[in-house]
């Protein structure tokens, strides 16, 4: 049994040992990654710009000056005026606010209990895991937008409502990924080994699991900003998100719409705004899974 | 093959009946009151007591839950609190122009993202692969809505190629007015079946009957044509059908944009109304849409696969 | 004998990495009709040996000098179209694994009736007809239904079996199996070996058999060639190797053979690892791993030196 206890122990260190230099040569590979790293510092940018927003803004999003409403740009308002007179720029720049605190939030949200739904289903198995498992592919059989539509006009468009719907939209697959990568880990060796000399269920799901799905974690977390900011900006075009005069991307574009012929600069100005954003959450999540994958640095090896 | 059909039936069953279950209660545990959702913040108490009863929703859960279910089995979604008029009727009415424009959508997607994605494949990592990968994650960043305003600005505004509302009249009228719409929701699924087709064909590349068929000297051509890209559009076919909520999602916006008639614009227009009954069985519909085409995707994918195929 | 394949100085390589390259001056002859054994561990450059003749290397993978002299044409200038006219038809390669060597997709008489399409004039019926002839010929049973079938339902055994009646559907003139038998049970391993050798005698073609298995060597071969850290460092007939191994490692490989009949001592075992192409060692490649090594073999690489007619070895001290 002694034998046994230091055998573990030193597969435990392995196990860290080995985590510790994975660590350094992953993150090496994500900064060799450049186009990843662009990404990774316009995501860095827009958020400071988005925290700092009272301070970057050149105007007050929502003080209206009708005089000068639907401007071109020009050396004071350098992307114009909205119909209401607005700074676009502004409202742009409070805009990044919304839409990164809706993202990060419900990313957030979905990714921790999604991801430990998944473990405790992938690592229990039987009847929960299959009970758990039909009810997540359910929910991914309704439209997300649909059922945020649904869900908003019955309990009020707020910032709440739309932060659950986001949630709940995203979980399946976050949970799907986890259940996938859980049930991987679970026949490994290690796992075996601590699971005969009985530790328990939390104990094995936190030490051992745990660090073997955070890569699929923060690969599917970044990938997931995209879908919530754009489905954010979708429900707040319909109307349904966020309501004004709050800016959004999308309750801009939906502002600027009905203009697009006239003045198309007020719904494309936001658009890349919102577009940009997604991207470089791609782009991130892409270089991630590229620096994460362990198939793939096999390869680079 | 029917007993596979019928096993795939069995386990769709439980997930339709599931997923209606969920949409029932994910809306009665919700705060806030239908009734009051319909009237409005202002509806004095009579209205909404008086609303509630009309709903049903004064009776316990479990017999709303069954009455639903019952509704539902015989297609019956209940009336327009708006015009009185069966939403069934409704639905139906618009169904196929969705189904229209989805269905041109995917075509799209399959046109532009099939021949994309093995070009990629067959270019790997060269620049013409980076320049299309690149594309592909500006295809998967762009929400319809946003794409659709766009394609407007583009090609019914600046060039004035196609136009921007409305469905036209007579078959082919019909179809120029469907291209812009299809074109906007097959752009973005084109990203994700490129993706897919692209990482399928490197798979299928390195494959050991790939080197054999190299090995009995037949063409090039064939040897990509024939061996690798049947198989490579097996797991494609499966994508499509994962895309499926998003396909509908993307249609929903899009019919908005564009404005056509659908059960997109059918559940938008019921949310300015408040039109409860009506988005309810939009909501039913498209769920059940969903699923039907997961199991045709299936039965399909057991059809040009024959290692699944049960002999 | 007459030649009819001469590999002269082949030298293969990565793609950016011509430096560490994975086949080094590789030269050897295969004469008409006989059964010619590559042997040598995992990773020893058999396997690109023989995709190098067929023209199959992988794609980051070139041929970067060398040639290969078939029916007196060098196949390393040729373009995929021509060497197309040939691979199949001249000559043939199966490959080590059964199971996934055939298309999921395609019914096994798809992927035969291939073969004869792009090689042959023959029509549908013709194609049919011959297509039954191989199975035939591979004692495959009920070769008529089985034109029907999908690999999936045939066994590993069995694949393999398509797979040579494949190689052989347009009498080629040169075999290459690398490694037919390793992924399959034992008394299948026989009788496919059995069926190759068969089959070599009526067709009187030549087959490089390309092997870790020095049982299959013995049983099968006429002349063996050692390949360690992808260069040739023994060749001779195969009696002589197995009799008097002249370079340690074949020595080496040789005693780690179990041997039925012999008392029952520890295998021996060669020390150590096929080393890294990128730490080549300085020197014989083999000197880490050599029980014989003296300073010189640190120090200079030996040569492949003819000693007699047909027998090379590439040593400073050769065990003589």
């Amino acid at each position: 049994m002694m034998e046994r206890t230091i055998i573990k122990e030193v597969e435990d260190l392995n196990v860290i040992k080995k985590n510790s230099k994975r660590k350094s040569a992953e993150w090496a590979a994500f900064r060799g990654n450049k186009i990843g790293m662009i990404a990774l510092w316009v995501l860095i940018i827009v958020s400071i710009m988005a925290i700092a927003a009272p301070l970057v803004a050149p105007y007050d999003p929502n003080t209206q000056d009708v005089i000068n409403r639907m401007k071109s740009s020009s050396s004071e308002h350098w992307l114009g005026t909205d119909i209401y007179g607005r700074d676009v720029l502004s409202r742009i720049i409070y805009g990044a606010r919304t839409s990164m605190l809706v993202g990060v939030i419900s990313v957030a949200l979905s990714s921790v209990i999604g991801f430990a739904i998944g473990m405790i289903a992938g690592y229990k198995g039987g009847k929960l895991d299959d009970i758990l498992m039909r009810v997540l592919e359910s929910i991914q059989t309704i439209p997300l937008l649909l059922l945020g539509l649904m869900v908003l006009v019955a309990a009020g468009s707020n910032i709440y409502t739309l932060i659950l719907v986001i949630t709940v939209g995203l979980l399946p697959s976050c949970a799907r990924i986890a259940r996938g990568s859980t049930l991987d880990v679970k026949e490994k060796e290690f796992v075996k080994a601590a699971i005969s000399m009985g530790s328990g269920t939390i104990r094995i799901l936190i030490s051992h699991i745990l660090p073997n799905v955070l890569s699929s974690f923060l690969v599917i977390s970044a990938l997931h900003m995209t879908s919530a900011i754009m489905v954010e900006a979708s429900l707040s075009f319909l109307g349904l998100g966020i309501q004004p005069p709050t800016a959004t991307w999308g309750n801009m574009i939906m502002d600027g719409f009905p203009h697009v012929a006239t003045k198309p600069a007020l719904a494309i100005y936001p658009g890349l705004a919102l577009i940009i954003v997604s991207i470089s959450f791609n782009l991130v999540g892409d270089a991630l899974r590229d620096a994460l994958d362990p198939h793939i640095s096999k390869k680079r090896k | 093959m029917f007993k596979f059909i019928f096993r795939r039936l069995l386990v769709t069953l439980p997930t339709m009946f599931l997923t209606i279950s969920i949409i029932f209660f994910g809306l009665r545990i919700l705060p806030g009151d239908p009734a009051v959702a319909m009237l409005g913040d202002n509806a004095t108490p009579a209205a909404v007591e008086a609303l509630r009863e009309e709903m049903g929703l004064n009776e316990p859960l479990w017999k709303q839950y069954l009455a639903y279910l019952g509704d539902i089995v015989q297609a019956d979604f209940g009336e327009s609190f708006i015009s009185g008029e069966s939403v069934s009727a409704q639905l139906f009415a618009v169904f196929p122009d969705t189904l229209n424009l989805t269905f041109f959508g995917i075509i799209f997607g399959c046109v532009i993202g099939i021949p994309l994605g093995i070009i990629s494949a067959l270019k790997r990592n060269t620049k013409i692969d980076n320049f299309l990968r690149f594309i592909s994650i500006i295809g998967l960043s762009v929400p319809p809505f946003l794409l659709g305003i766009y394609m407007i600005l583009a090609f019914s505004l600046k060039m004035a190629i196609f136009p921007s509302m409305g469905t036209g009249e007579g078959f082919l009228n019909q179809i120029y007015y469907l291209i812009l719409p299809s074109l906007t929701i097959g752009l973005i699924l084109s990203a994700s079946v490129m993706r897919y087709t692209r990482s399928s064909m490197l798979d299928e590349i390195n494959q050991d009957y790939i080197r054999t068929a190299w090995a009995k000297g037949i063409p090039e051509k064939l040897v990509i044509y024939k061996h690798v890209l049947r198989n490579t559009l097996i797991p494609v076919v499966t994508v499509i059908g994962l895309q499926m909520t998003g396909l509908l999602s993307g249609a929903v916006i899009t019919e908005s944009i564009f404005s056509r008639p659908g059960l997109g614009s059918l559940a938008i227009g019921a949310i300015t109304t408040r039109d409860f009954p009506v988005l309810q069985g939009c909501l039913v519909l498209f769920a059940i849409a969903v699923m039907v085409v997961n199991l045709l995707v299936d039965i399909s994918y057991s059809i040009i696969n024959p290692r699944i195929r049960p002999s | 004998m007459t030649t009819l394949m001469e590999i002269k100085d082949l030298k293969v390589g990565p793609d950016n990495n011509q430096i560490n390259s994975i086949l080094d001056n590789i030269s050897f002859q295969v004469k008409q009709g006989e059964t010619l054994a590559v042997v040598g561990e995992s990773g020893c450059g058999k396997s690109m040996t023989a995709l190098s003749i067929m023209g199959l290397l992988p794609q980051n993978i070139k041929l970067s000098s060398g040639s290969i002299i078939f029916d007196g044409k060098d196949l390393t200038s040729f373009t995929t179209k021509k060497m197309n006219q040939i691979r199949g038809k001249d000559m043939a390669m199966i490959f080590q694994e059964p199971l996934t060597s055939l298309n999921p997709s395609f019914t096994i008489g798809n992927q035969i009736a291939e073969v004869f399409k792009y090689h042959t004039n023959y029509n549908a019926a013709e194609i049919k007809k011959r297509s039954i002839e191989v199975l035939q010929k591979v004692k495959i049973p009920d070769p008529e239904e089985k034109l029907k079938a999908y690999p999936h339902e045939l066994s590993g055994g069995m694949r393999q079996r398509v797979m040579i009646a494949m190689a052989l559907a347009c009498n080629p003139k040169i075999l290459i199996a690398d490694e037919p038998t390793t992924a399959l049970d034992v008394t299948i391993q026989a009788q496919i070996l059995d069926l190759i050798l068969e089959l070599q005698k009526d067709f009187n073609m030549s087959v490089v058999m390309i092997t870790h298995d020095l049982g299959v060597v013995a049983e099968t071969c006429q002349r063996a060639i050692v390949m360690y850290a992808g260069q040739i460092v023994e060749e001779g007939k195969v009696e002589d190797i197995f009799e008097q191994p002249l370079h340690p490692y074949t020595r080496g490989l040789m005693l780690s053979a179990p041997r039925l009949g012999s008392p029952k001592e520890k295998l021996h075992v060669i020390d150590g690892m096929v080393p890294d192409r990128e730490n080549m060692p300085k020197g014989c490649r083999f000197n880490p791993r050599c029980e014989f090594a003296t300073d010189k073999c640190f120090e200079s690489e030996p040569k492949l030196e003819e000693i007699q007619e047909g027998r090379r070895v590439r040593c400073w001290n050769k065990l003589l």
